[in-house]
């Protein structure tokens, strides 16, 4: 039996705690829910916990409290989805300082909101993680495995190192379309053939395996909520090296005209755990001289 | 733990004259394991390169940072230096603090010394992580193909061959010559082109160590520097080359009329035809979309006349498969297409003719024997115009000089000059460069002859009402616009690449520079050598270039492919990649970026992945930079080696 705490930061959407929802009955004689906010309505974080699964992104001083509390009273603790693996969606505010973000969302309404740290962080940031289980929400297969070895006391799964694209089973022909496309701009798309080829942005290729490629497989280009394989550090980087090799021969800003919102599309789920300058040791050095909200 | 020595090199003024070198070597100094750093005025010199050996030896040193100019140029010299002292050449590391840091910020001294102890400490940390790689020698084999048989592919062929190596000569035209066969005078000298040029076709063809394949095409290049395998078409003559004894028999009986192209549309030919006297092969090729027992069924009175049994309308194409250690590329050019500057009425007026027809008319076999005469008119031009930098220089059209066209209108000046005396002559130029040997004395010998020049572009050609044609031209040293009313005008058209050029890029990958010549890979310092390595580029195909230069540039190439075939064998590229195929995911980007089809994607227990083959692979990086799950790594630039580097730099 599992002493279990899900324990849930202000950046969530409840999406991983559905996908918990979806796998209960099969894990319910493993566990025992001692902490949850959510969906056991239990507000103190009891002493002696197996497993905290902690889900979304660290976005307020409140946040980092609770995260510090649960790592100290957890054995285990796993970064469950991709924002609190990688920072995930709300880790895309982090290229407004936080001043603005405040006025972009709550305009000069009076607001009564919790302290914001200056940049929405992976949980991996402030305390030490024992796993990771991305995924937007993570594949239900993963959170079974996952759950029976913390309870069987096996060692955790090895994170994934291949891509999508050894689990998709879409056809390859290996030749590029010398044009890019968003879904939906052409009308001839050939659902049984890799995305990437016909020339709409899949992002399978920099994704890590581990989800049976169930987006490309229902005619949806993958959005790359895994996170980076084992090997690569920042996945946006990867996407954006790739895409711009395979499709060097169309003009370039025809390619940034058909590319929109680069960074949505290349760091959509990891910006906040990525190399380009919004990590949060560069955006505290950055909070002193803008000073905080 | 690895044991660093890091040279700052002052290259004169050009780094120390911006960058603070011993503020950089202090700081430098601190670094982990950097055992010895100095600085040298001149590393590259001998007495820089003795420093880094005696310290390799003195502090036991295995891993050396060179912070100077570009590895592109100095990494051989340095990666010498290293293995003279016994250490392995690719423990090296180069910085590169002159071009990419001080050639650039000239006036920010104080932030550039700061951006070069980065620049240095990211290359420190990449040098501790260097790792020994290992090259092997490849043999060569003792052969050189050369496209194109113009006179640059003639010089480097017969080059080769009396260097004593096998050469293979592909043309795809019927007879070798190439565009100076098509001259009637050189410049500045008026040698007779043939007359020079006719020797050397005949010694290409005689030459034991050479085999001639006209009418021939490159289709198919494969393998690496060394160890090229070569698919060549012939096309069919629909005459037997062993059996033809070049009576020319056949030609002579012919019924049909073809315009000739090597006469540019100014001639006839027949359809069993060879293009001019002096052909090389004298063997005639049948034109089949003109022939009459080809296109109707009939005739085949050639078959009837051959004394010989030569003729052969069944022979058909034929792919020959060569082994070659080098390639030439010698494809020249064509002419600017005189109907893409519509101003001057090319194609509209009879007596509006470009630089190589007029070569035709003048020439003794051309189509009017030598006689000048104004096309359509079958009389003699009292009054003739010759535009210089017609589409050169021009950036509606070629932005670029041809270098051969003010010589040109000089010497076609001459040409009327000579064979009618009392003919009026007006060269419009914007500028004459007579910039060659003997190429300014030939210039004023022609003014002094009574040849009009108009400093300045002719703005448009008229049909006038007296039926001649007038040329406008705005003269700036009489300010005004003059109507020239001439009987005929000449345009010395821009050259651009043979158009046949661009499907033997296709075939060799070749680049190609912004105006569509073939890309060296240094244009002072290494200008007939390509980013293929093995084959190298010569003549027009390179630049637009004169006789003269042509050859010289036709025996460089030659040299290059005999030092390459001299020595023997190559070595194998040391930055190659390798594929993790645990991690590799078959996407398949990596194949469709490599530019030197060495990567392929195969099934291996059932998983696709992508598998290299180290021979054709360049270590050009393109595949493990688009490698998105990381399953590439090139060595040398292995994915630790990158991040440490951003790490330093970062820090």
């Amino acid at each position: 039996m599992i002493r279990l705490a899900l324990v849930s930061l202000s950046g969530y959407c409840s999406g991983c705690e559905v996908a918990l929802a979806d796998v209960i009955s099969e894990v319910l004689p493993r566990i025992e829910i001692v902490y949850s906010t959510l969906i056991a309505d239990i507000d103190k974080l009891p002493s002696n916990i197996d497993l905290s699964l902690v889900s979304g992104a660290v976005r307020t001083k409140h946040d980092i409290e609770v995260l510090r509390e649960a790592r100290n009273k957890s054995k285990l603790l796993v970064a469950l989805g991709s924002c609190a693996s990688f920072g995930g969606i709300p880790g895309l505010a982090n290229v407004y300082v936080v001043a603005e973000l405040l006025r972009e969302i709550y305009g000069t309404y009076p607001r009564e909101v919790p302290k914001l740290t200056r940049a929405a962080a992976p949980v991996s940031e402030y305390v030490q993680v024992d796993y990771r289980l991305p995924g937007c929400p993570p594949p239900y297969k993963l959170l079974i495995e996952l759950l029976v070895c913390v309870d069987e006391k096996k060692p955790l799964p090895k994170p994934p190192s291949r891509t999508v694209c050894d689990e998709c089973s879409l056809k390859k022909r290996d030749v590029y379309e010398e044009n890019v496309y968003r879904l939906g701009e052409r009308d001839d798309v050939d659902f049984s053939r890799c995305f990437l080829e016909q020339g709409i942005l899949c992002m399978g290729i920099a994704t890590a395996s581990g989800c049976e490629a169930q987006c490309p497989s229902r005619g949806v280009p993958c959005r790359g909520c895994r996170g980076p394989p084992a090997k690569i550090v920042d996945q946006g980087e990867r996407l954006l090296s790739s895409i711009a090799s395979v499709f060097s021969k169309i003009d370039e800003e025809e390619l940034v005209r058909k590319i929109p919102d680069p960074l949505g599309y290349f760091y959509r789920f990891t910006l906040p755990s990525s190399t380009i300058p919004y990590t949060p040791e560069i955006l505290k050095r950055m909070e002193k001289d803008e000073g905080s909200d | 733990m690895p044991r660093v020595g890091v040279y700052v090199c002052h290259c004169g003024k050009n780094i120390a004259g911006v960058l603070d070198v011993k503020r950089i070597v202090r700081e430098v100094a601190k670094e982990e394991d950097v055992v010895v750093c100095k600085d040298y005025p001149f590393m590259c010199s001998s007495e820089g390169q003795r420093l880094i050996a005696e310290d390799i030896r003195r502090h036991n040193l295995d891993r050396i940072v060179v912070a100077a100019c570009s590895p592109r140029t100095h990494e051989p010299i340095f990666q010498e230096a290293l293995k003279r002292a016994g250490l392995s050449p690719f423990f090296l590391e180069m910085a590169n603090i002159r071009d990419q840091c001080s050639w650039v910020h000239e006036h920010e001294k104080e932030l550039a010394t700061d951006k070069a102890i980065r620049l240095v400490k990211a290359a420190v940390a990449k040098a501790r992580l260097l790792e020994e790689i290992r090259v092997e020698k490849i043999s060569v084999k003792q052969s050189v193909l050369v496209i194109g048989g113009g006179v640059a592919g003639i010089t480097a062929a017969l080059d080769v061959a009396k260097a004593g190596f096998k050469v293979y000569l592909v043309e795809k035209n019927s007879s070798i010559g190439g565009h100076m066969a098509q001259l009637d005078k050189t410049f500045p000298t008026l040698d007779c082109s043939i007359c020079i040029l006719g020797p050397l076709m005949v010694e290409v063809a005689t030459h034991p160590n050479i085999t001639l394949l006209t009418y021939s095409e490159v289709i198919e290049v494969e393998g690496y520097v060394g160890n090229f395998k070569v698919k060549i078409l012939k096309k069919a003559r629909k005459v037997d080359e062993t059996k033809c004894t070049g009576c020319l028999l056949c030609m002579e009986k012919c019924p049909t009329r073809v315009p000739s192209e090597f006469d540019r549309g100014l001639g006839e030919r027949k359809s069993i035809y060879v293009p001019f006297p002096q052909a090389v092969p004298r063997v005639p090729v049948i034109d089949t979309e003109h022939c009459l027992y080809f296109t109707k069924g009939v005739c085949r009175l050639c078959e009837k006349i051959c004394p010989v049994k030569a003729i052969n309308y069944e022979q058909e194409d034929e792919i020959i498969e060569i082994e070659v250690g080098a390639i030439i590329v010698a494809t020249g050019y064509e002419e600017y297409d005189p109907r893409k500057v519509p101003e001057y009425g090319y194609g509209m007026f009879t007596e509006v003719i470009t630089g190589l027809q007029l070569e035709r008319l003048a020439s003794s076999f051309g189509p009017t024997r030598g006689k000048i005469l104004v096309p359509g008119k079958n009389k003699e031009p009292q009054r003739v115009a010759i535009l210089a930098c017609t589409g050169s220089r021009d950036e509606k059209n070629l932005p670029y000089c041809c270098r051969v066209g003010c010589m040109n209108a000089l010497k076609h000046a001459w040409y009327i000059k000579h064979s009618i005396p009392g003919a009026t002559i007006y060269v419009i130029a914007p500028d004459v460069r007579s910039f060659g040997k003997g190429y300014e004395e030939f210039y004023r010998r022609i003014r002094s002859e009574g040849v009009i020049l108009i400093k300045g572009r002719a703005s448009e050609v008229h049909r006038s009402p007296e039926g001649c044609l007038g040329v406008y031209v705005y003269d700036p040293s009489l300010d005004e616009v003059l109507v020239l009313k001439v009987d005929l005008v000449v345009l010395e058209m821009g050259l651009v690449p043979n158009p046949a050029s661009e499907k033997i890029r296709d075939v060799l990958k070749l680049s190609k520079s912004t105006d569509g010549f073939f890309l060296e890979v240094h244009p002072k310092l290494r200008p007939v050598e390509t980013s293929i390595e093995g084959v190298f580029i010569c003549g027009c195909a390179q630049s637009p270039k004169d006789i003269p230069d042509t050859v010289a540039q036709a025996s460089s190439a030659a040299m290059k492919a005999v030092e390459l075939l001299a020595k023997g064998y190559v070595e194998s590229v040391p930055y190659v990649v390798s594929v993790d195929e645990e991690t590799c995911s078959g996407c398949g980007i990596c194949v469709s970026v490599c530019e030197f089809n060495a990567i392929e994607i195969v099934e291996k227990n059932d998983r696709r992945v992508a598998k290299v083959n180290t021979a054709l692979c360049k270590g050009c990086g393109s595949c493990a930079a688009a490698c998105p799950s990381g399953a590439i790594e090139q060595a040398h630039f292995t994915r630790e080696q990158v991040l440490a580097m951003i790490k330093a730099l970062a820090r």
